[in-house]
């Protein structure tokens, strides 16, 4: 146990340089500003939501739902973010050779291990559910009793998330361990899952709502996330056999996921490099431009690298799970409902898969998941330009099929007019393109070349916190512009109109964007040393 | 071929290469030895234009830092351990290297086949990269510096890795290169096949040049390892 406390030290502190990548004090505040300053506005926004959910449920006198609907919200978000990184964390890690050789049980690793992935889930959980709790506080009675539930619970929630997690990781990569093209089965594979989750979410959200009005807590809550209900129960009625059945799930959750990763630990990571098979096909000696070569590469290294891969397809593929959202919300709601704006799920499509192209481009972390192989591209006969050229324009082919299905199954589900159709696909494809120069210039101010997991360099770089930031800052105003203001914008303007002066507005910003980075680029690149 | 001026690198307050000078000529192989964290990787980085740096350095006259790109085009830089793109496969490597540089593919065909047989890589080419063992990356990345006929060739410790046949293949090739006046400016801890191979030997400690001559005038009848011994233990005192 020692040894384990002693490596999720190292961990821990691992991860905590990983954020901050920096030695200087006056850096290192920066950073911490900004990476809680960025917190705050997710906690802030998740808080306003919450808000109005417990306003709805007021009006019928179930305000205390507000915390089933917080805690739930929470497991999913954190499951969405964390259930795939736990494959890199366990099982592709740089360091297996250096602690497999060292007389460390198993178990100790994999706890180290645990504890440090808990503390990104934990950050994550805190995010999301605190200002559930802050709300449900607000709406509910407070007594001493619940307050140091809920305190306490914080501590505990993310063994859930961890659990799953961790099955998802040993299963899948003990299925695919042995395979000649693991990685692309494995990825095929996440991706099916990550899909299967974001449809599972999208139903039970909707579904729970309705029976949290109607009838109470669901069944499928208890059975599935007993955690949730019972710890509902224990802070909503202050008794502490709930807490402590609450307690003693967290725990089982935990010391379940320890024992499934030790399980097949040793056998998938002496697996995972071990693909000796001889292809004794003919050698193809193809020439191709160097721009095509350079975007070969990127796509190589992006469908080979399932972190990488699922992280930045998370997005388009919601773009296209939005869509047919989208278009369902508006034709139920069109008629009936008299609470939104008029093409309210209009504005929110756009602005949403607007969003979706910027929050995980591939282009804010494609320098970092270089690696050390950077230095090797660096002196190469390429100038910096041709090297984030393809970058970005592996992004946009990416990216664009995505963006297309995604808007054509909306103006094919969603009546619009012709204006509103030129509108519904140009502002997320010039969001597109002015975000993965966003991403570009970030990842190239601030690369992590440094990294002993891809999830490292994927998720925990300054410059994708960054980019991700400014995507956010700049797709929600438009939308929460027309939110509040939509008589007003109404009488000035029709909604065609107001989103191309939003395009002027993202095309000056790209323009700017665009035009700072190819003329510094040479310099930062020279930079990352 | 290469002709370093005042060469000097700073990471943060500490000075890693302090005013390095240094001109090599065309065909000489040279090695570069040194204590560990001497400057040596800093140094051949700062050649193969991969960090800044104070001073000058010039390959075949063009300058490093004014003209990186056509720099880059005649030389080649191998790393002591080698980060290659591991989902790509060995032939797929070497074809995108020898895209950067425009390789015809009649070129590099015979360029691939004949290294990668003599370094005994050839039927693993269809392989990929992340099944290779360390040498074998160590192969392809060497390989992949000789398909554009580089006229300087930068290597960080080339033979760690290599299997005995290898290595001694590689000699050769380093040889046959020399010979066809190719500049060799490389890094090694193994003395005894500096003295072997090479012409020069450029000895460097805590980031300042000891000694650049020829392999003979420096060992003068003596072993490379004596007077490396000598030159660290004359400056400890």
């Amino acid at each position: 146990m020692k040894i384990a406390i002693k490596l999720s030290k190292i961990y821990f502190k691992q991860t905590i340089s990983q954020f901050f990548q920096t030695k200087k004090l006056k850096n290192k505040l920066f950073n911490t500003l900004f990476v809680v300053t960025l917190f705050l506005i997710v906690s802030i926004s998740m808080g306003f939501s919450y808000w109005g959910t417990a306003e709805q449920f007021s009006a019928v006198g179930k305000s205390q739902y507000v915390l089933i609907i917080g805690l739930m919200f929470a497991s999913f978000l954190v499951l969405c973010m964390t259930a795939y990184d736990a494959q890199n964390q366990y099982y592709k890690n740089k360091d297996y050779d250096m602690l497999a050789s060292m007389p460390i049980k198993t178990t100790s690793i994999i706890t180290a291990k645990y504890l440090s992935s808990y503390l990104i889930s934990q950050l994550y959980c805190i995010t999301m559910s605190l200002p559930a709790i802050i709300v449900y506080f607000v709406f509910c009675p407070i007594n001493f009793v619940s307050i140091l539930f809920a305190i306490i619970s914080l501590i505990f929630i993310p063994t859930f998330t961890q659990l799953i997690g961790s099955l998802f990781a040993f299963l899948l990569s003990f299925a695919t361990c042995k395979l000649k093209n693991k990685n692309l089965v494995n990825n095929i594979l996440t991706v099916i899952f990550t899909i299967a989750l974001i449809v599972f979410i999208s139903l039970s959200n909707s579904g729970l709502m309705d029976s949290l009005f109607a009838e109470g807590i669901p069944l499928w809550i208890k059975i599935i996330f007993p955690h949730v209900y019972f710890l509902f129960n224990a802070v909503t009625t202050t008794s502490f056999l709930p807490f402590v059945i609450f307690l003693l799930l967290t725990i089982i959750y935990a010391i379940i996921s320890i024992l499934l990763v030790s399980l097949g630990y040793k056998k998938v990571n002496t697996n995972q490099f071990s693909n000796k098979k001889t292809n004794n096909s003919l050698l193809k000696y193809k020439k191709s431009k160097v721009l095509q070569s350079l975007i070969k590469k990127e796509s190589k290294t992006f469908f080979f690298t399932p972190a990488y891969f699922i992280n930045c397809l998370i997005g388009p593929l919601i773009v296209i799970v939005l869509s047919i959202a989208m278009a369902i919300t508006t034709n139920q709601t069109y008629d009936v409902s008299q609470s939104v704006p008029p093409n309210f799920y209009i504005v929110m499509y756009i602005c949403f898969s607007s969003m979706c192209m910027g929050i995980a481009n591939p282009t804010s972390s494609s320098i970092s998941i270089e690696g050390n192989k950077f230095y090797s591209l660096k002196s190469l006969p390429i100038s910096a330009k041709q090297i984030i050229t393809s970058k970005m324009l592996f992004s946009f082919l990416l990216f664009m099929p995505f963006l297309l299905i995604g808007n054509t199954i909306f103006v094919i589900l969603v009546p619009c007019s012709f204006e509103l159709i030129l509108m519904i696909f140009i502002t997320p494809l010039i969001s597109l393109i002015v975000f993965t120069g966003i991403g570009m210039f970030c990842n190239l101010r601030w690369p992590k070349l440094n990294w002993v997991n891809e999830t490292q360099a994927i998720k925990m770089g300054l410059g994708l916190l960054v980019s991700m930031l400014i995507t956010m800052i700049i797709t929600m105003i438009p939308f929460l512009i027309y939110l509040f203001l939509f008589p007003q914008i109404n009488s000035i303007f029709n909604l065609a109109q107001y989103f191309s002066l939003y395009i002027i507005l993202l095309v000056i910003i790209g323009i700017f964007v665009y035009l700072i980075m190819y003329k510094k680029a040479e310099k930062m690149l020279k930079n990352i040393n | 071929m290469l002709e370093i001026k005042n060469f000097t690198k700073k990471y943060g307050d500490k000075v890693a290469v302090k005013n390095l000078s240094l001109t090599i000529e065309n065909g000489q192989i040279c090695a570069f030895i040194g204590h560990n964290g001497a400057g040596k990787t800093t140094t051949l980085k700062a050649i193969a234009g991969i960090i800044d740096f104070d001073g000058d350095i010039y390959i075949d006259g063009i300058d490093i830092k004014r003209n990186p790109i056509e720099a880059k085009k005649i030389i080649a830089y191998v790393p002591d351990n080698p980060d290659l793109y591991e989902h790509l496969k060995g032939i797929d490597y070497l074809n995108f290297i020898a895209d950067v540089y425009n390789i015809d593919e009649k070129i590099r065909k015979e360029k691939i086949e004949n290294f990668s047989k003599q370094l005994e890589i050839y039927n693993d080419l269809n392989s990929v990269i992340s099944s290779y063992s360390h040498g074998m990356k160590q192969k392809l990345a060497l390989i992949s510096a000789l398909i554009h006929s580089p006229k300087l060739l930068l290597l960080d410790e080339p033979f760690v890795g290599l299997d005995p046949l290898s290595s001694h293949s590689f000699k050769n090739i380093m040889k046959e290169l020399s010979k066809s006046k190719v500049t060799i400016f490389y890094s090694t801890h193994v003395l005894d096949v500096a003295e072997k191979i090479c012409s020069h030997v450029a000895i460097i400690k805590s980031g300042e040049l000891i000694t650049y001559d020829t392999m003979q005038n420096i060992t003068n009848n003596d072993s490379l390892e004596n007077i490396f011994l000598e030159i660290e233990n004359e400056n400890r005192n």
